[in-house]
């Protein structure tokens, strides 16, 4: 079963690439926030698409 | 006020950045979407209809089933599914970055090659080139094609992230990234296989080696390609779709880390009851168990987004389509881990029930979510209005309908199977020792599937109609217009030192870099080299297929017999009753690739080998009906009279004894005349059994010789 | 401001905060003069490299997605804006601009002219912020759940293939177990932090125990691996360290808007203007001396005790003394820091230095320096250290006992006491069930600034309630007129005019018509501290003060007989139309429905206080509603107060204060229990363990209760735990250990006393109808 552990030594190479870019964000601030960019993707400006902005406004109320 | 934003912000804005999305690269893959859809969708009605009723091949050997499944379900998963995937990120990765893609050269380098990958493959698999490994039969050529094409895509991307102007990477780019790189390494290393001619190759695992990488793979890709990039584009697109953010961006983090940690592990639940080490299969239903808890984390997140909504949700058809998507997303991860439980698996397995389980996942997960983002995104793009609200609103339930007529007989059809097949009578004998009769008993259910996709591509037509005449009303807008400051990567530090822009970027570099070099260093350097020296228990009685047998075994590869017949007994009285001996480890050391399959549309082949003598499998091959009146498996009477390409042995047996297997040195030379000698000798049984213009050289001869060899290794009671 | 939004392509933020209301403040251009100076920017900013400056404003205002909208387009407003990032929880926003193209002025005045001004204090170039979490707290929980889940991925095999695993697997298991091991020596380095300054300071708290199983589990398993012996133990401690670590974020919750530790220096701004030679700038109150000329603006905090230049003054106490009624104050009068004053500009001569004054004297009376150590648990440390010598004492037992027998038995019966011991189960208990309580209570708008805040509220005996705001529903005051009968349009007029001042009175006025339609009021005029009047077709009303009203024109012939100047209090609203005095508004303050069946609950267990800083008018009202079972004090100061509670805590009581307003922030800090009561949802309150919204108050004797059934959680959790240990100490003080019981005993008694605590609570919640 040889390949087991290749599967594995290739699963925990990968796990690790993972957990560094978790140390990364961490580090980064990247969840410092984390409400507020959960609105921000809302907010496009969308100048060149004034009607469907409308309709979307129109949803919400 | 647009015109005049334009003037004033020249003369206001030193540091603002006016830029523009690249809408072309979204409506070319949103078109394939749909294009390939359609096409899947087609396929899969086709082969529903196939499956009851042989004759619909035409006596076409590119026609036939065993050829058809698998572009069915590349089509659905790389062609229909992948472009939505790079329709999705391609316009969500722009916006989120709030930058254009980094070059539009690679993304159109990525859309033509994808769409080259998957003419390809829909040409290879009808003439019968396959490696006949699941959701990765493609050829080697075109694996290289697909690491080059996922390469330019992931440097695109990659590149799109370091230049983009928003500090903060939104949770979908995360699953974009692991998606990616995740794949990347699970595409190269399935994809090991040694090339013996330009269109052929053996993959370099054999047997239980070769079914592990694979359900490694089959697994993984199934998370990492179905799912992962979904869940980015349903937490982008539901959110925006409703006009509220995610319901917890917290609870949305916390389900991407826990995803991705956990995922990657539960590959060996494909191989329960088989031969795969006790502990490796109970490891894998382990992990597919703790899989529920994120799964559920990300639905419960998808629905609760639209919580005090519901009003909405009634008007409105795109968030119905989500919703149902989120739903079956959820009814998936909830049944995955329950059928990687042995005792349900043990019933499961093998049935339609598997079927009807990734048809959840497929029509209702991935269908409509990709329905409900199509219906969002291209009247923006075009700048417009959705052409017909009640066109969207029939279609859903029309596809509602189409997935629950779909499923449910698919669900009945398997548990009856499951049942019937396991069924004893009071005296310890087998209920339904012909398998046959167990397929005649569903055959209503096929029908009632056949019905239900095709209601489902009738609910799709609907849509690529609205689509079309939405697209026709509006003008496209290929470059979007939008503006942001750069982001001053280099200030934010909290403690104010000065940080370099790219130290701060590095770390994104690093995860592309690192994934390529393992991906691709580690795995040709490395696996190969540790594979010959494999140490799997070998029976001294297993000998590598005979030239003939090698032949026999690349047509049943080629015709696509794994896609309806398993070769794997399982240790059940049920299955040592109907098959004999269950199948041991040690007997596949020399298949390459292993061909176990994962479903049991016809009796299991495992134990085939002297079950009956030449002349049945002659005329059964000509015409199943003729020896087994009602069985649905279509005739390949071509077989009969097509003429064997003998030179070709030289290099398969070459290919093999690359791979390690014992053939005497120089065996490559005298294979073709060894393929002759059995071959004539197969041919005078068939003669001596009756059978009248046996063609020596015809490929049934060699067919017969691999069938008549399985399991007969190993002294079977 | 239309104007400037919408030639920046702003016109969005209409349709986005249609609904929002935000409006535009207007505000004095000189009011951030003193953002240009440079030694306040220096305190303020983040940082300021080679022209690029960063700073963090906290808006209270912030509060739709539209606000974010907006701020996060500054630099579409302001050229030299490079970015601007708002974090919604923390309502504050971080601006990164260029300073040669604007300034840090130019940035507050913009943000304040669309209508969000940002809140800045003295405290906040006094350093000393950042709430939250801890960043390394995640890092340290990513660690050791990526380590959880490999090495349980290492671990499986070893028990599924009951110990037939291949030895190659074996062994690269176990290696890289080991090596996961090390890195878990990361994420559990607190624990070692923590028992080691502990140690130090010569006591035990948990985390000593918790630290010697770490060790023993590291060092047993090293070994048991590295000589081949068995997997070692790095399952178990990986899930240890790891629950321990989400264990202690659970308790950590947070309130990002809501600021506990608040300080006088918060509600003080950050300069003020000084008038020196007839020339007015802008100085820092630190620079304030004894007589320096200070300009005091409407609604500005006099800064230091001052006397009094210009003719007259309205001069709100409420913030020092809870008085919620201004005061007159004449020329030559003294002034205390801390007053508003409310009206047209005035004058004041400064007699002490900022650091000097009243409020500061109040403030760093000794009392006021609460110390810390009443937020680390008493149970907790108690019990960790009888537990932590027991089981040193049981380790070296059997140590000792097998040590001439068999000199590897005792050394893994040595090492399984200390594994089995660790007190996993024992210190999940305290976050998980505190936590819960916390989440519970959050629930109901009742913010608790730590976790262990719940075992002081246990202890409380004695609660004191402040009248003004506590116990009184502003919003419900009731308002009754009495005179001569007003007519129709009578009454529409008076709604209209009651509309244009803020004044808490006209408000009250306002609301009592509000059914009433409305009429444009032209020529309104507010004589700040007197009254208001305006004039609408010939028919000219004044409202207010009955000197204000009647002046010597007033016919006040009709209603002689109601005796105005026996009703001249500081709650009535005078009235005359057309210079005849018609009657007056009088203004009852309305006690919270439930008060009274809250406190009588409350009286049954605890002594209850009320300490008000007004006049006693209200006596019989309290006395009715407290059933004369309350001692009842009037006119209050805050040192008063403070002396209160410390004479209630000399006597050994515990003492939960409840109050609002600065007035009582000196008496939150002093008790055991302080909790501020607020009636929005604005952040300004005063330091306290507690934030209460003001509707929740009849909830207390609910609250009170769930800390003690909580405490009562604890003790029984703890009871489990021990039971837990016994069992496994049975099999660890035998030496015979096994890594699989160990792996499943572990989390199964964690994770079953986790969820006692949370069901727990939940359940006794519920009962309690919170």
């Amino acid at each position: 079963m040889t390949v087991m552990l290749i599967l594995i030594v290739i699963s925990f190479t990968l796990a690790i690439s993972f957990l560094a870019a978790f140390l990364w964000a961490v580090k980064n601030n990247q969840y410092e926030d984390t409400f507020t960019p959960s609105l921000r993707i809302l907010m496009d400006n969308d100048k060149n698409n004034e009607e469907n902005n409308d309709l979307r406004i129109n949803q919400v109320n | 006020m647009a015109e005049h934003s334009t003037a004033s912000s020249n003369e206001y804005q030193a540091n603002l950045e006016t830029f523009y999305y690249d809408n072309g690269i979204v409506k070319l893959f949103a078109m394939a979407t749909v294009v390939w859809g359609i096409a899947a969708f087609l396929y899969g009605v086709y082969v529903a209809f196939a499956i009851f009723m042989p004759q619909l091949n035409f006596g076409s050997e590119f026609l036939t089933f065993g050829r058809i499944r698998p572009i069915h379900t590349n089509a659905a998963i790389f062609a229909f599914v992948g472009n939505g995937i790079f329709m999705g990120v391609y316009y969500s990765l722009q916006r989120l970055c709030k930058t254009r893609m980094f070059s539009d050269m690679l993304g159109k380098l990525h859309f033509w090659g994808w769409q080259l990958i998957i003419a390809s493959a829909a040409i290879t698999f009808h003439a019968g080139i396959t490696t006949g490994k699941e959701y990765a039969e493609l050829e080697w050529p075109i694996d290289i094609l697909i690491a080059i094409v996922w390469i330019i895509f992931g440097l695109n991307m990659f590149m799109t992230i370091l230049k983009r102007r928003e500090r903060h990477l939104y949770v979908a780019i995360w699953f974009y990234i692991a998606s990616w790189v995740t794949i990347t390494v699970l595409h190269v290393v399935n994809s090991m296989e040694l090339p013996y001619t330009w269109l052929h190759s053996y993959s370099v695992y054999a047997g239980v080696q070769d079914a592990l990488v694979q359900w490694w793979y089959g697994h993984n890709a199934v998370a990492f390609f179905l799912t992962t990039p979904y869940l980015g584009l349903m937490y982008y697109f539901l959110p925006k779709a409703a006009n509220r953010p995610v319901y917890s961006y917290k609870l949305s983090i916390i389900h991407f880390w826990s995803l991705l940690f956990i995922y990657i592990w539960a590959g060996p639940h494909h191989l329960l009851y088989t031969s795969l080490p006790d502990w490796a299969q109970s490891l894998g239903t382990v992990f597919s168990i703790m899989l529920i808890a994120p799964s559920w984390g990300g639905m419960l997140n998808g629905l609760l987004t639209l919580r005090g909504a519901w009003d909405k949700v009634r008007e409105d058809p795109i968030l119905k389509f989500m919703v149902v998507a989120v739903t079956a997303y959820g009814m998936a991860t909830l049944e995955g881990p329950m059928l990687a439980v042995k005792s349900i698996n043990a019933l499961s397995h093998y049935t339609d029930w598997t079927i009807a389980h990734v048809h959840v996942g497929v029509l209702g997960w991935n269908g409509f979510l990709t329905f409900g983002v199509l219906y969002w995104l291209i009247p923006k793009l075009w700048n417009t209005k959705l052409y017909s609200k009640k066109l969207a609103n029939a279609h859903f339930w029309i596809g509602t309908l189409g997935i629950l007529t779909y499923v449910i007989p698919m669900y009945i059809a398997g548990v009856t199977q499951g049942l019937m097949w396991k069924q004893f009578t009071p005296e310890g004998v087998l209920q339904y020792p012909n398998f046959l009769e167990t397929v005649t008993q569903i055959l209503p259910m096929y029908m009632i599937r056949a019905t239900g996709g095709t209601i489902y591509l009738v609910g799709a037509c609907l849509m690529v109609y609205n689509l079309v005449k939405t697209a026709k009303q509006g003008s496209f807008v290929k470059n979007e217009k939008d503006q942001a400051t750069p982001f001053p990567f280099q200030y934010i530090k909290e403690t104010g030192e000065r940080q370099h822009r790219w130290l701060e970027r590095k770390p994104m570099a690093m995860l592309f870099v690192a994934t390529i070099v393992i991906a691709i260093g580690g795995a040709v350097e490395i696996i190969p080299m540790i594979l010959i020296k494999s140490n799997v228990p070998t029976i001294a009685s297993v000998k590598p297929y005979t030239p003939l047998e090698l032949y026999g075994r690349d047509m049943y590869i080629r015709e696509g017999c794994y896609t309806c017949h398993s070769q794997m007994v399982r240790p059940f009285r049920s299955e040592t009753e109907r098959y004999r001996e269950y199948s041991k480890v040690g007997e596949f050391v020399y298949d390459h690739p292993f061909q176990w399959g994962s479903k049991r549309t016809g009796p299991d082949l495992h134990r085939e080998g002297g079950k009956y003598n030449n002349s049945w499998h002659y005329w059964h091959m000509n015409n199943p009906r003729d020896i087994s009146p009602g069985s649905i498996m279509p005739a390949f009477p071509w077989l009969l009279t097509k003429e064997m390409d003998i030179q070709s042995v030289s290099a398969k047996i070459a290919a093999m004894m690359t791979l390690g297997v014992p053939y005497p040195v120089g065996y490559d030379k005298v294979a073709p005349q060894d393929l002759k000698t059995q071959a004539k000798l197969i041919a005078t049984q068939l003669v001596a059994e009756g059978v009248t213009d046996v063609k020596e050289s015809a490929e049934i001869i060699a067919l017969i010789a691999y069938l008549q060899r399985l399991g007969t290794d190993i002294k079977a009671k | 401001m239309h104007e400037l939004l919408n030639d920046n392509n702003l016109d969005n933020y209409y349709k986005l905060a249609r609904k929002s209301g935000i409006k535009p403040k207007s505000f004095d251009k000189s009011e951030f003069a003193f953002l240009d100076d440079k030694g306040i920017q220096e305190k303020l900013l983040q940082f300021s490299i080679n022209g690029t400056s960063k700073i963090t404003l906290f808006i209270p205002e912030i509060y739709c997605s539209a606000c974010i909208w907006l701020l996060e387009n500054l630099y579409r407003l302001d050229k030299g804006v490079l970015e601007s990032t708002v974090n919604f929880l923390k309502k504050d926003i971080s601006i990164t601009y260029n300073e040669e193209q604007t300034s840090l002025r130019k940035i507050v005045e913009l943000i304040t002219s669309i209508g969000y001004k940002p809140h800045l204090n003295i405290s906040d170039i006094e350093g000393k912020k950042t709430i939250g979490i801890n960043k390394s707290i995640f890092l340290k929980v990513g660690v050791a759940g990526f380590a959880f889940g490999n090495v349980m991925l290492f671990a499986f095999p070893e028990y599924l293939s009951g110990g037939l695993l291949e030895p190659e697997f074996k062994k690269y298991f176990g290696y890289l177990s080991l090596l996961l091991g090390g890195a878990l020596m990361y994420s559990a380095s607190d624990f070692f932090k923590t028992a080691w300054t502990s140690l130090k300071l010569g006591y035990i708290n948990i985390d000593l125990p918790i630290s010697l199983g770490i060790l023993a589990l590291l060092i047993r398993s090293a070994i048991d691996i590295l000589s081949g012996r068995g997997p070692g133990f790095i399952d178990s401690m990986a899930g240890l360290v790891f629950l321990l670590l989400v264990g202690r974020i659970f308790r950590q919750k947070t309130f990002y808007s809501l600021s506990f530790d608040r300080d006088y220096k918060s509600y003080f701004p950050l300069s003020v203007i000084r008038k020196r030679n007839d020339v007015e700038e802008f100085v820092s109150l630190n620079e304030i001396k004894p007589d320096d000329n200070l300009i005091i603006r409407n609604n500005e905090i006099v800064p230091t005790d001052s006397i009094l230049e210009s003719d007259s003054a309205m001069i709100d106490y409420s913030f020092v003394s809870g008085e919620s009624k201004p005061v007159d104050v004449a020329k030559g009068q003294k002034i205390y820091a801390g007053g508003i004053h409310q009206g047209s500009s005035i004058e004041v001569k400064a007699v002490k230095a900022f650091f000097q004054s009243y409020i500061t004297e109040l403030w760093n009376h000794k009392a006021f320096a609460k110390n810390d150590d009443s937020y680390s648990s008493n149970i907790s440390n108690t019990a960790a250290m009888w537990f932590t010598i027991g089981i040193l004492l049981l380790a070296s037992g059997s140590f000792l006992y097998w040590l001439p027998k068999n000199l590897n038995l005792a050394f893994n019966s040595f090492t399984s006491v200390l594994i089995i011991a660790c007190p996993c189960a024992f210190a999940l208990v305290l976050p998980y069930t505190y936590g819960t309580v916390l989440r519970v209570f959050s629930r109901n708008s009742f913010f608790l600034k730590n976790a262990n805040i719940v075992e002081s509220i246990s202890k409380i005996d004695s609660i004191i309630f402040d009248k003004t705001g506590t116990l009184t529903d502003i919003s419900k005051s009731s308002v009754e007129y009495l005179g001569k009968t007003l007519s129709e349009d009578e009454t529409i007029l008076i709604k209209s005019i009651a509309k244009h001042s803020t004044h808490p009175l006209s408000r009250l006025v306002f609301l009592f018509h509000k059914d009433k339609n409305n009429v444009e009021i032209r020529n309104f005029t507010e004589t700040p501290g007197k009254g208001i009047e305006a004039e609408f077709e010939g028919v000219s009303v004044r409202m207010g003060k009955l000197g204000f009203v009647k002046n010597p024109l007033t016919n006040c012939s009709v209603l002689e007989d109601l005796n105005f100047e026996t009703q001249q209090t500081e709650s009535s609203v005078f009235l005359s139309i057309n210079n005849v005095l018609m009657g007056y508004y009088i203004v009852r303050p309305s006690y919270r429905s439930n008060i009274k069946d809250t406190i009588s609950e409350l009286v049954r267990k605890y002594t209850i206080t009320i300490l008000s800083g007004d006049n006693d008018a209200e006596k019989e009202n309290l006395n009715q509603i407290t059933d004369g079972k309350t001692v009842i004090k009037f006119n209050q100061l805050p040192i008063d107060k403070l002396e209160h509670i410390e004479k209630l805590q000399a006597d050994n009581k515990k003492v939960m204060m409840i109050g609002d307003g600065l007035n009582d922030a000196g008496a939150i800090r002093q008790s055991n229990v302080g909790i501020a009561v607020t009636n929005s949802d604005s952040s300004f309150t005063p330091g306290s363990d507690a934030i209460m919204q003001a509707d929740n108050i009849e909830k207390i004797p609910a609250f009170i209760h769930l800390t003690n059934k909580s405490v009562q959680t604890v003790y029984i959790s703890f009871a489990i735990s021990i039971l837990y240990n016994f069992i496994g100490l049975y099999f660890a003080v035998q030496g015979n250990l096994t890594p699989l019981i160990s792996a499943i005993f572990m989390p199964v008694s964690s994770f079953s006393i986790m969820a006692f605590t949370v069901l727990k609570v939940r359940y006794d919640a519920k009962k309690l109808h919170i």
